[in-house]
């Protein structure tokens, strides 16, 4: 079978090449660059049809976009994009592309994402949503005393789950507007693990990023015992760079 | 693991499988024709991870979880701290369990395709 090229990243063709190939990719291929014009795709040839997601090849992929995002703008390309050949990368991607990726390259220019997810510690989240909702305590009240029709358990199991989604918006609105200031775009995640308050991707102005974790510190201070917060960062743009486009 | 009094973790970068793919699948730039990814729907192996699925079940659930929810809210500091080394250690056991899932979900492609 003939090698195919799978794409990592796009950056801009003026990036310090020695250092964008220094590691190796999938399968310890090598790294190499197309480059066309003002942009280049970061590839590696790899011997298979299709992409296998296993644990060495998805964490291949991002350490690569990763190391490429410290070396300068970056466009992480979704895992298992394979091209025929380099030509077709240049003609496909670079060239038919052009435009959309170049304005692309400038908006993530000097800025990295961070991933934030909050999440109630142990009961807190139950706590509230009883506490905060009269008809929850009667249900509650009803229920205690044994065994209850299973249609009203579900009636308070939908209450309490209403609740919780509420409970969640609050929380994803206080949050965002807390950090809004330190960020250039926001965007909600799903996550629907059942402890997850809040899980955002944020864009954040490289100059800005001290700001951000000062920030997320201190919301972090301001609820400790009822939430924990996770953040992760800065990486490559991966939610920031979404648009998708077919082949031309 | 986060101190037990601590309220964040920094990370530089993904530190567990589940968070790589958390981080990447059905992320960046898309050219159509060319994505090729020998896992059916793999979307449905992160939803399979992380899912409490909205169901007659789920409600129960709920139902059960808030009756045995104690109200008295007695904690101190040190049954928080407590209260939290577990959720940590639920946490863990979550995320070995998507990779399990992740895993055999993998492994029940494969031997589909064979």
């Amino acid at each position: 079978m003939p090698d195919q090229i799978c794409v990592y990243a796009v950056v801009p063709s003026a990036t310090d090449n020695r250092r964008l190939t220094s590691e190796t990719g999938i399968d310890g291929c090598p790294l190499e660059l197309v480059e066309c014009g003002p942009l280049a795709a970061l590839v590696s040839p790899v011997q298979s049809e299709r992409l296998r997601p296993t644990r060495a090849a998805l964490t291949a992929h991002e350490q690569v976009t990763a190391t490429a995002h410290q070396i300068g703008p970056c466009i992480p390309v979704r895992f298992g994009t394979l091209f025929p050949d380099r030509q077709s990368v240049e003609r496909d991607l670079l060239t038919a592309q052009r435009s959309h990726l170049d304005s692309l390259i400038h908006e993530v220019e000097n800025r990295d994402e961070y991933r934030l997810r909050a999440r109630y510690l142990a009961n807190v989240a139950l706590t509230e949503v009883v506490a905060r909702s009269r008809e929850v305590q009667r249900f509650r009240r009803k229920l205690n005393g044994g065994p209850a029709p299973q249609a009203a358990q579900i009636q308070l199991g939908e209450l309490v789950v209403a609740g919780l989604e509420a409970l969640r918006d609050e929380d994803a609105e206080a949050v965002m507007n807390h950090i809004s200031p330190y960020m250039v775009a926001g965007r909600r995640l799903p996550d629907r693990a059942e402890d997850t308050a809040v899980h955002l991707a944020l864009l954040v102005d490289r100059t800005r990023g001290q700001d951000l974790e000062r920030a997320v510190e201190q919301l972090g201070g301001a609820q400790r015992g009822r939430l924990h917060i996770d953040l992760v960062g800065p990486l490559a743009p991966w939610d920031f760079t979404l648009l998708e486009t077919g082949a031309a | 693991m986060p101190p037990a009094s601590g309220s964040i973790t920094r990370a530089p970068r993904p530190s567990s499988l589940a968070d790589v793919l958390d981080l990447i699948l059905d992320k960046g730039l898309v050219i159509d024709a060319y994505v090729r990814v020998a896992a059916l729907g793999i979307e449905v192996l992160t939803i399979d991870a992380r899912v409490v699925i909205a169901s007659v079940d789920t409600y129960l659930h709920y139902a059960e979880a808030v009756n045995r929810l104690d109200l008295t809210q007695t904690e101190t500091q040190g049954i928080q701290g407590l209260a939290h080394d577990v959720i940590e250690a639920g946490a863990r056991g979550k995320t070995q369990g998507a990779i399990e899932g992740v895993k055999s979900s993998l492994g029940r492609h494969r031997r589909n395709q064979d």
